[in-house]
């Protein structure tokens, strides 16, 4: 509930500031993004299967987010930034996906 | 959501409710400010996405991709700029030789009509009167006279002299220029002369010359320098038969 919560008021408040993205975070931020949303899938799939635990929710969000920033980084370091970024992107959709599928199985034929 | 219900076998509905309705905890407030974080990180992306310039978030890769195009298309247009400037140059320069060939056949076309006596002539000169028998001689020295004074265009009466005219002695006194008669046994003769008029009129006056010689010869001559001496009388131009460019 508080999640839920928590994800509004973020919204809600990037709404109202309207900040700029500073310009070494741009590459970053999509990819951090669609790790965390895969971290919050994999949450609520642990949650339905009984065996969430706050703490690990917490290292995996933060964990995802780096690891993901951290591979776009050395991709763009190495040339292949896009093509890591594009990699990341997919290997996280993939993930998110089977979550989602997990969690429809545990809601409609649990 | 920090106290997972006990029985593994309450469905996903009955667990979904139960984190729904349970009281925050202090584990719980970590995991909402993630959320609040992304949250915020999503609707921050999208609205860059959308408001900011495609540009400001390409990857460098993708910008210099785009420069090295950009710089052929600027290369293409410079060269094509520098080319149409040369054919412009060509043909304004080339507007100005014509406009000056113009001009130079213009004056040339001047110069030979008052030459061949196809164009009307005005300019400072004299005009003699002759009263008396003039004969065909006497006009053919008054004309030599002038000419080697720098007379540029002779009329004698009506008659334009040109290179061609003829003097011919007519039966019974008089002279025929051209075969049109000019003088007979008494009568005026007017020759207008263009050049410059003092030397024209010295030239007519030293002794021995025309003057005298026509005192000889009982015609009294008048030379009269004029600022403006019309020779107006006019010519066709005939192509010639025989002569032919030899250049």
């Amino acid at each position: 509930m508080i999640a839920a919560l928590g994800l509004l008021v973020g919204a809600v408040l990037g709404l109202i500031l309207q900040p700029e993205v500073p310009l070494w975070l741009q590459p970053y931020l999509p990819i951090a993004i669609v790790a965390g949303l895969d971290a919050l899938f994999g949450a609520l799939r642990a949650l339905l299967d009984g065996v969430f635990s706050d703490r690990v929710f917490v290292v995996s969000f933060v964990s995802n987010v780096l690891i993901a920033a951290l591979i776009v980084f050395v991709g763009d370091q190495l040339g292949v930034g896009a093509q890591l970024s594009t990699g990341v992107v997919v290997v996280l959709t993939i993930r998110i996906f089977a979550n989602v599928a997990a969690i429809r199985r545990n809601l409609f034929h649990g | 959501m920090n106290n997972p219900t006990p029985s593994s076998s309450t469905s996903g509905w009955h667990r979904l409710r139960v984190v729904l309705l349970a009281r925050p905890g202090r584990g719980q407030l970590v995991i909402a400010v993630l959320c609040a974080l992304l949250g915020f990180g999503i609707v921050l992306q999208v609205r860059a996405v959308r408001t900011e310039e495609v540009l400001a978030s390409a990857r460098p890769q993708d910008l210099v991709q785009l420069l090295d195009s950009l710089d052929q298309r600027n290369e293409r247009l410079d060269s094509e700029l520098s080319d149409l400037r040369t054919l412009r140059d060509k043909l304004v320069s080339g507007q100005d030789s014509e406009r000056a060939a113009a001009a130079e056949r213009a004056a040339r076309q001047t110069e030979l009509g008052i030459l061949a006596g196809t164009l009307p002539a005005v300019g400072p000169g004299v005009v003699v009167r002759m009263t008396g028998p003039v004969s065909a001689d006497l006009l053919l020295g008054t004309v030599q006279e002038l000419r080697d004074a720098g007379a540029e265009a002779i009329q004698i009466n009506s008659v334009r002299v040109v290179a061609s005219t003829a003097f011919v002695p007519k039966a019974g006194g008089g002279a025929l220029v051209d075969g049109t008669s000019v003088s007979g046994p008494t009568g005026t003769v007017t020759i207008s002369a263009i050049g410059q008029s003092t030397t024209l009129a010295s030239s007519l006056q030293i002794p021995g010359g025309v003057v005298d010689t026509a005192a000889a010869d009982q015609v009294k001559v008048s030379v009269r320098q004029q600022d403006t001496v019309k020779v107006n009388a006019l010519r066709p131009l005939k192509a010639p038969d025989y002569a032919r460019n030899g250049s």
